[in-house]
């Protein structure tokens, strides 16, 4: 399998009143085509935060110090770091696109849900829009249904085809009968949101294309959030804790779906959680992190059977067995504004080394396909 | 063991209001006729989905809410339990049952007796950011309930605050900090002390680990179930996590849509669960073992509105083996031996 997106290095750093947070700290990743990642980690390890920087979104004051995010562009790799605004909005929402984690912020509350999918539409597929419509039109010309002003219909089409910035259209869109293409273009768009909004399993898809979000529950927001995220049928999907607001039977309907959709539409998914049930059922990889960088990356099977990295190792003991004693690690996450030097795990770690206050380890490949982050296993014991 | 509370048709409506005079136009029943005993020293487990009564029921237990109808009785002893029961079913408008409820039904108690009745009782919330003053102290955020009860004052208060303090893992530094210098858990750890503080004999524990990490959940858990031994106490363990529940829990009660549909000895019901709820809502839960593939139920829907609940069996829109008879009748719980109690018409 070919590798779709490469993180290389990645250094993120927040500089507020505080002092400066170090939130990423040489985040190294690497996502195939049509595989599940899954990112698992506590709050505030920068699981998010890695997320907003695949899409150059980091919120201010952040700055994103150094590294590369490449992703695969036909024959090229391309450093998403460093392309100018315009080239990313268009990749934003067509090649990489995010679901958040609460749905009912992230839905504009004044807007219906046609409204708000179809946007997505007019952003990244208005040239598909309008070769529908030139057919349609098309269609109706040679049945001879069309009206007097179809040939009009059809050059606007074309304007918005070639120069969707034309003064032409301004003025046609202001006057009544002239604006007609922009009703047919909402037809038709209508058409594709329902659409897609039966393939996510909404039932009664022409109601709910016309609700507005607090008409929805819990389940269907995040449903059309979905739909958003896939309407342009990324290569790359990221899903930020998409179920963990949400009841256990409305979570499994929601893994179902994207499981399903995956399969339907082949994108790669980066599945952010920190549920370890989840990533057992969905993910074929598990990346670990911890304050800020990853520490272990590995095959699903290999980290629940063989986890190596201590603190993998205290993640899957938290979780509670019936039966047995509650296990944890000891102490708490350490802020990030003055991180432990070293491996920033190590005033945790109950098989701490010398060397682990001192140095920090570099990532280093102890099977095959099976990465950590530790001294323990890098050999330089003094 | 003895029973330590016991509710009869417990009834929780919200009126909903409407129009100019707002006048009551419908009615939310978000507990509807729950009859079920905790016993001394258990935790009992209450789980089910969001917006299904579990925290309603949990309140009104504790009369933080003014039921509407039914009767709590709280450390009642249990020879007045069980005449209760032959009066409540063979003569319900008798003068010994009123006289015997103005005594011990909590449900009608008023003013100072209830004050003194909430010594006993204490609740945990889910959210600790949100349940703390941010303006207060965590030594005034502890002390509070002493002197509310009129237990004690000043230097007395103040070193039964240290005292509990240290039981639930903070120092005698921390007093004279406020909230948002605290982690979630330790926050979460305040709440708990300011709970326990006046030695309550029974506490609600509303999701208190829903809103922390997975590794600061495991503590808080056993900090819990350490406590539990300590001090003797009976725990109303509200969750939506059903693995945390199985772990810490005694006897488990499924609610759904303010019913209680099942329960039963922990073990029971998550080795042999019998209302198709039940099943489903168990077959949910992500199990952290990839290799493991299972057949599941998917329930399809969500939650039906509390306002106007199902006719009949409230489960029977997304139930996968519903009967003619589920649409009509709404089914009793009852008794399968063993203490375990179902309320379906399969049984």
């Amino acid at each position: 399998m070919k590798d779709l997106l490469e993180i290389e290095d990645l250094v993120l750093k927040f500089y507020t009143y505080e002092g400066v947070v170090e939130a990423l700290d040489e985040v190294n990743l690497t996502l195939k085509e049509g595989e599940t990642l899954g990112l698992v980690g506590e709050t505030g390890c920068g699981k998010s935060m890695t997320a907003l920087s695949i899409l150059v979104l980091v919120p201010s004051p952040g700055k994103i110090e150094g590294g590369h995010i490449f992703i695969e562009q036909g024959e090229k790799r391309l450093d998403l770091l460093g392309q100018k605004e315009p080239f990313l909005r268009k990749i934003r929402g067509d090649e990489i696109s995010m679901i958040f984690q609460e749905p009912r912020v992230y839905l504009n509350p004044v807007y219906t849900v046609l409204d708000q999918i179809s946007e997505v539409y007019m952003q990244h597929r208005l040239k598909e829009l309008c070769q529908m419509a030139i057919k349609e039109i098309d269609n109706e010309i040679e049945s001879g249904k069309a009206g007097s002003l179809a040939e009009f219909e059809k050059s606007m089409c074309r304007e918005l085809l070639e120069n969707p910035t034309s003064p032409m259209l301004e003025i046609a869109a202001r006057i009544p009968i002239l604006n007609r293409y922009k009703r047919r273009l909402k037809r038709i768009l209508r058409k594709e949101v329902v659409e897609i909004l039966k393939n996510m399993e909404i039932a009664d898809p022409e109601r709910v294309v016309d609700m507005y979000p607090h008409e929805l529950s819990g389940g269907m927001a995040q449903r059309v959030i979905v739909a958003m995220a896939l309407a342009c049928n990324p290569r790359l999907l990221i899903a930020d804790e998409p179920t963990t607001n949400l009841d256990v039977t409305v979570q499994l309907q929601i893994l179902n779906l994207i499981r399903t959709l995956k399969k339907k539409y082949g994108s790669s998914i980066l599945y952010i959680t920190h549920d370890m049930g989840v990533v057992a059922e969905l993910c074929q990889r598990v990346a670990v992190m911890y304050a800020g960088s990853v520490c272990e990356i590995a095959g699903v099977m290999e980290i629940f059977k063989d986890p190596l990295h201590p603190y993998t190792k205290g993640l899957l003991e938290s979780i509670p067995q019936p039966g047995k004693e509650f296990k944890s690690i000891e102490g708490t996450v350490p802020s990030l504004i003055n991180p432990p030097t070293g491996c920033r795990f190590h005033d945790r770690c109950p098989y701490a080394l010398e060397v682990c206050a001192k140095t920090k380890p570099k990532m280093i490949e102890v099977k095959k396909d099976h990465f950590i982050k530790c001294h323990l296993f890098t050999g330089d014991q003094e | 063991m003895n029973t330590l509370i016991k509710t009869h048709g417990l009834k929780k409506y919200y009126a909903v209001t409407g129009g100019v005079l707002k006048r009551k136009i419908a009615e939310v029943k978000a507990v509807d006729d729950v009859s079920i005993e905790i016993k001394k020293g258990e935790c009992f487990g209450l789980v089910g989905e969001s917006g299904c009564g579990k925290t309603t029921l949990g309140k009104t237990i504790i009369r933080l809410l003014k039921p509407n109808g039914g009767s709590i009785f709280f450390d009642a002893p249990s020879e007045l339990l069980e005449e209760v029961e032959k009066l409540e079913n063979n003569d319900p408008d008798s003068k010994r049952l009123k006289e015997l409820r103005k005594q011990y039904d909590l449900s009608i108690f008023r003013g100072s007796k209830l004050r003194h009745m909430r010594r006993k009782m204490q609740i945990v919330y889910q959210d600790p950011t949100t349940s703390l003053d941010p303006r207060m102290l965590v030594k005034d955020t502890v002390g509070e309930p002493l002197i509310v009860q009129k237990i004690a004052k000043g230097a007395e208060a103040r070193k039964r605050v240290v005292e509990m303090l240290k039981k639930v893992g903070l120092t005698e530094k921390q007093v004279y900090r406020f909230p948002h210098e605290f982690s979630g858990g330790q926050r979460q750890r305040i709440a708990v002390a300011r709970a326990l503080v006046v030695h309550p004999e029974f506490v609600v524990l509303d999701e208190p680990t829903s809103s922390v990490d997975v590794s600061v959940r495991a503590q808080l858990l056993n900090l819990f179930k350490e406590l539990q031994k300590d001090l003797g106490l009976t725990y109303l363990f509200i969750s939506h996590d059903l693995s945390i529940v199985e772990c810490i829990s005694d006897r488990v009660a499924v609610m759904y849509l303010g019913k209680i549909v099942e329960f039963a000895r922990t073990e029971e019901l998550y080795k042999n669960p019998l209302h198709p709820y039940a099943i489903a809502l168990l077959a949910a839960i992500p199990v952290p073992d990839p290799t493991l593939k299972r057949e599941r139920v998917i329930l399809t829907g969500e939650v039906p509105s509390p306002i106007n609940p199902p006719l009949g069996c409230r489960f029977h829109p997304r139930c996968p083996k519903v009967m003619e008879t589920c649409r009509r009748e709404e089914p009793r719980l009852r008794d399968l031996g063993n203490g375990h109690f179902v309320a379906c018409h399969l049984f």
